[in-house]
């Protein structure tokens, strides 16, 4: 069953899809489904015996090009439509046991790349309003296969938080004639106290407004909508500060560090205003301690951030390699 | 499919799993120095 419910207290679309429930977790070795497969293998995901970085449509989607009719009837008040869009998986490499943050430049060059090949062939699509690029990593956070990969949703409606990014910029924009993320990316460089580093068209820094300890933003230093946008300089640059940011997270507590990682780009349609950068949301407060999302954060909606934006950026710049 | 649509120095090559989902090859070659790769100008 999938499909997409509407919920009327908060304006949104919920998406069921209840075969996920039956997707692989945690196989055993040499049962991997995004490792290649090998002469007279297991067969995997890949039918071949290596690759460089591949797309493929997700087993287990929540949105689909062709989705089921829905299994229940909607209501004025609750309507219910087909899950449509697209849910794909992005494998950085053949080699299980690598990471992003072991990559090399050139390889995540190479992924920033397939993000927004991607971004231009599924936004072209009719029925594809907004693409999302995103990392889960590490068991913390829900993972259930630990080949290094990615995925790539493609919805049919604009989601929340970048509905809500959108309407706070589209605000601040009548206010002021400004852009909202232009702004506040100028006040974090002109401050310094926050910042982590910067590469050709980019800076991070974890933001005054951090809701994660260790949260990390890195925002396009031109004011850019999309992904599509970027010039080749720009995704060098990209690819350069991914990695110096990634390698900070590992040195941090001496370990893989788990991580949420999400491209944030404007919708595919309209023009609506936007300003692309990239957003981390590490589950971890401590070496040991988890970030829970609890009582406030998830039944009220207000983040309670345990530790000091300045502390944490400290902490992580002395982690960060030198630019190359 | 190959290449088709693909940005300079991109190779796509698309294949079709036994279930009907498509899955694509990604692979890349060096750019030429100077290559604009530029789809946009920087301002």
């Amino acid at each position: 069953m999938s499909e997409l419910r509407w919920h009327p207290l908060l304006g949104e679309w919920v998406a069921t899809a209840t075969h996920r429930q039956d997707r692989t977790v945690f196989p055993p070795d040499g049962y991997c489904p995004l490792c290649p497969t090998a002469a007279g293998g297991f067969p995997t995901e890949v039918p071949a015996p290596g690759y460089d970085l591949v797309v493929f449509e997700n087993k287990f989607p929540s949105l689909q090009r062709q989705p089921p009719p829905p299994s229940v009837a909607g209501s004025p008040l609750e309507p219910v439509a087909p899950a449509r869009g697209a849910c794909e998986v992005v494998l950085y490499t053949p080699d299980h046991h690598a990471t992003l943050a072991e990559a090399t430049v050139e390889r995540i060059e190479h992924l920033v790349r397939v993000w927004r090949d991607r971004t231009r062939e599924l936004g072209a699509r009719d029925d594809v309003v907004h693409v999302f690029p995103f990392e889960n990593k590490g068991a913390q956070i829900g993972v259930t296969l630990d080949h290094p990969h990615g995925q790539i949703y493609a919805y049919p409606f604009v989601p929340p938080v970048v509905a809500a990014e959108i309407a706070q910029a589209a605000s601040h924009r009548a206010e002021t004639g400004r852009c909202l993320f232009c702004e506040v990316r100028d006040r974090e460089v002109d401050d310094g106290r926050r910042m982590l580093a910067h590469e050709d068209g980019w800076v991070a820094y974890v933001p005054f407004f951090a809701r994660y300890p260790y949260e990390t933003h890195l925002v396009a230093t031109r004011c850019v909508r999309a992904l599509p946008d970027l010039n080749r300089r720009e995704v060098r640059g990209l690819a350069l500060l991914l990695k110096r940011i990634l390698t900070g997270f590992d040195g941090l507590f001496a370990r893989s560090f788990p991580y949420v990682m999400a491209v944030h780009q404007g919708p595919s349609k309209g023009d609506a205003p936007y300003h692309l950068h990239l957003e981390f949301y590490p589950p971890l407060r401590s070496a040991t301690r988890m970030k829970y999302l609890a009582g406030s954060e998830s039944g009220a909606g207000m983040f309670i951030n345990d530790t000091l934006a300045e502390e944490t950026a400290a902490q992580l710049r002395a982690e960060i390699p030198v630019s190359a | 499919m190959s290449g088709d649509g693909a940005e300079p120095g991109m190779i796509r090559e698309w294949t079709t799993l036994p279930d009907g989902r498509y899955l694509i090859f990604y692979t890349f070659e060096d750019e030429p120095a100077g290559d604009a790769g530029d789809e946009s100008a920087d301002v």
